[in-house]
C-alpha cells in the first residue's frame, strides 16, 4: 500500500465526526501544561472516567482557542467502526509506531496490548485516541493516558516527556529516574506525607529553557501489589483494589491529596533510587552516565516516536544537574527528610554562588 | 534484521566485513555508527549507545568510551590505535588486537556497521575523554537488555476482520 497518512487521518476524524453524531454530542475537558491549554473532546462520556482522572489536577475552565485538541472515541459504545488500517501487519515497528504514517506532519501508533491507536497531525494541533471497547483500556492507561500524543506534541515546544517520578517545593525538586521496581514510586508516594508536594512518581515533563523545570502531567501513582503495606496510609485509596491478582495498585492521588499537588517547580537534581532492604535512607554521589543510563533506555523504549532529539533532550538535562544515588531503606520517613535535606542545600549553594557573582559585578 | 532482537542473526555487514577480511585483506574496512539504528550520547567521558530495534543499550567507559568517540569521528581503526598507543604508554602492536576484537564487538551488536574507507573525518570537538591513567585498560562494553520486554519483537499475526491487531490484554 502507498502510504498516505493525511488521508488516513481525515477518514479517522470524519469516523470520530460520525461518532460524536451518534451519540448526541461531544463532551469537553480543558487542561493547562505550562503555558498551554488542550482539550480533550469526546464522543459521548465512555472514555471519560478512563481517561480524566489522571489529569484532574490540570483541569482549567474551558476556553475558546485550545492549543491542541485531542479527539477520544470508542467503537462499542458509540457504534461507529474505525476505519480499517491503511498499512499491513508487517509496518508496526517495535514501539507501535506504523511504518510510512510517521513524517513531519503526521504521527500514528498502535499501543502494544489495547490496540488504542493514536494519531497526531502537528499541523492542525489535532489527535484523535481510539479504542474498539472502552472497557478495554488497561490500567496503565488509566494512570498515563495518551503519552504519545502528549510526547510528540508537547516535544515540539521544548517539553520532554521522560520516564521519572518528581517531588519537591515551589523553589525546587527532584528527578527521580530508573526502570520499573527501582523505587521511584515508593520514593514519590513516601513525600505525600511530608512538605514536599508530589508532581508523579512515573512519567514527569521536563523543560531545559530557561531553567530546567519539572511540570506534572498524571496525578497517580502505582505500587506493586505485594509492597502496600510500605504505605499504609494510601490503603483507602487504591483505585483497583479488586484487580490487584493481575494489576499494581493504581492510586488517583488528586482524588486523597489534592493539597500535595504541584504542577511545576525547578529542578535541582537527579536521584537514582535502589532499593536497599537496610533501613536508613542515604544519597551517594552518582556520575552523570549512570542517571543518564537510569533515565534514557527505559524512556525511549516506552515512548513511540522518541529519537536521537529525545536522548539529546535528556543528557543535557542531566549534564546541568547534580546525580546521586538515592539508597531508599524500609524507615520510609526518612525519605522526604534526605530529599528536603539536599534541596536545601542546593538551594543554599545556588543562592551564595548568585550573591557572590552579584558582589564580584559591584566591585 | 527487524524482529530478531533475540537471535544470532549475522547481518549483512558482518557478512561484508568477513568478505573483505578473507578475498581482500588489503582493503582496510573502518567503521560508522549505525545510525539511525544507533542513538548514543556521550556525557563526562561515558558513552550510552541505545540500539533502538534490538532494545538492548550498553555503556562504554575509559578506552570503550574513545574508542567510541573515534568511530564517530570517523577515524580509521589504525588511527584509532595509532591515537591511543600515543596517549597511553602501551605500544600500538600490544593494544591493537585488543581493540580489533572490540570494534568486532560493536560491529556483532550491530552498533557499527562498515563504511567506505575514503569518507572524510568528521571535524567534532576535542575527545571529551580525560585519561587519569597512563596504562591502557582494555575496553569494555556493558551490555543491558532489560527493556526488550517494552518492544513488539513478534510480527503481528492475530488481526480482526477489519485488520486490527486483536486486544491481548484487558
Amino acid at each position: 500500500m502507498n502510504p498516505d497518512p493525511l488521508a488516513f487521518f481525515d477518514r479517522v476524524y470524519q469516523s470520530y465526526q460520525a461518532a460524536e453524531t451518534a451519540v448526541g454530542g461531544s463532551v469537553g475537558r480543558f487542561y493547562q501544561i505550562d503555558e498551554f491549554v488542550i482539550k480533550l473532546q469526546f464522543a459521548g462520556n465512555a472514555l471519560i472516567s478512563a481517561l480524566t482522572p489522571a489529569l484532574a489536577h490540570l483541569e482549567i475552565p474551558p476556553v475558546s482557542n485550545p492549543d491542541l485538541t485531542i479527539c477520544g472515541w470508542d467503537s462499542i459504545s458509540t457504534q461507529v467502526s474505525m476505519p480499517p488500517p491503511a498499512w499491513d501487519s508487517d509496518d508496526y515497528r517495535q514501539r507501535g509506531e506504523i511504518r510510512g504514517f510517521i513524517t513531519d506532519r503526521f504521527h500514528t501508533s498502535l499501543q502494544g496490548g489495547s490496540n488504542a491507536l493514536s494519531i497526531l497531525d502537528l499541523d492542525r494541533n489535532l489527535a484523535v485516541y481510539w479504542i474498539d471497547d472502552h472497557q478495554q483500556i488497561p490500567y496503565w492507561e488509566n494512570g498515563a493516558p495518551l503519552r504519545t500524543i502528549f510526547h510528540i506534541w508537547l516535544s515540539q515546544r521544548g517539553i520532554q516527556l521522560v520516564h521519572g517520578g518528581a517531588v519537591g517545593t515551589r523553589d525546587g525538586g527532584v528527578l527521580l529516574v530508573g526502570k520499573g521496581g527501582s523505587g521511584k514510586s515508593t520514593t514519590a508516594l513516601s513525600c505525600l506525607q511530608s512538605k514536599l508536594s508530589y508532581a508523579s512518581d512515573d512519567y514527569t515533563l521536563v523543560k531545559i529553557a530557561p531553567e530546567p523545570r519539572v511540570f506534572s502531567l498524571y496525578s497517580t501513582g502505582k505500587k506493586n501489589a505485594d509492597d502496600l503495606e510500605r504505605l499504609p496510609f494510601l490503603a483507602t485509596a487504591v483505585s483497583n483494589r479488586d484487580r490487584l491478582d493481575a494489576e499494581k495498585a493504581l492510586y488517583f492521588i488528586n482524588e486523597y491529596f489534592p493539597d500535595q499537588i504541584l504542577s511545576s517547580f525547578p529542578l535541582k537534581a537527579i536521584l537514582i533510587p535502589r532499593v536497599t532492604g537496610k533501613r536508613d535512607t542515604y544519597l551517594q554521589p552518582a556520575s552523570a552516565g549512570a542517571a543518564l543510563l537510569a533515565l534514557a533506555p527505559s524512556t525511549i523504549f516506552q515512548l513511540p516516536g522518541a529519537k536521537n532529539s529525545d536522548f539529546k533532550i535528556m543528557t543535557d538535562i542531566i549534564r546541568n544537574l547534580k546525580c546521586y544515588y538515592l539508597d531508599v531503606g524500609t524507615d520510609i520517613t526518612q525519605i522526604p527528610q534526605v530529599i528536603i535535606k539536599l534541596l536545601v542545600e542546593t538551594i543554599e549553594e545556588e543562592e551564595n554562588r548568585s550573591n557572590l557573582r552579584q558582589n564580584e559585578s559591584t566591585y | 534484521m527487524i524482529g530478531t532482537g533475540k537471535s544470532q542473526v549475522i547481518s549483512f555487514a558482518r557478512i561484508k566485513t568477513i568478505f573483505f577480511n578473507v578475498y581482500m585483506p588489503d582493503i582496510e574496512i573502518n567503521f560508522s555508527v549505525n545510525i539511525p539504528t544507533v542513538a548514543h550520547e556521550s556525557i563526562d567521558g561515558e558513552v550510552i549507545v541505545i540500539n533502538l530495534i534490538s532494545g538492548n543499550y550498553y555503556s562504554l567507559e575509559a578506552t570503550g568510551a574513545e574508542i567510541w568517540e573515534s568511530i564517530d569521528r570517523g577515524y580509521s581503526v589504525p588511527k584509532i590505535i595509532a591515537t591511543l598507543a600515543d596517549r597511553y604508554t602501551t605500544d600500538a602492536l600490544s593494544i591493537s588486537p585488543t581493540i580489533d576484537r572490540f570494534v568486532a564487538e560493536l560491529e556483532r551488536e550491530n552498533l557499527i556497521i562498515p563504511r567506505v574507507q575514503d569518507t572524510p573525518e568528521r571535524q567534532l570537538d576535542a575527545l571529551t575523554i580525560n585519561p587519569q591513567s597512563l596504562a591502557f585498560t582494555d575496553p569494555t562494553l556493558n551490555r543491558y537488555s532489560d527493556m526488550q520486554e517494552l518492544l513488539l519483537l513478534d510480527p503481528i499475526h492475530d488481526v480482526d476482520a477489519a485488520g486490527w491487531p486483536k486486544t491481548t490484554v484487558g
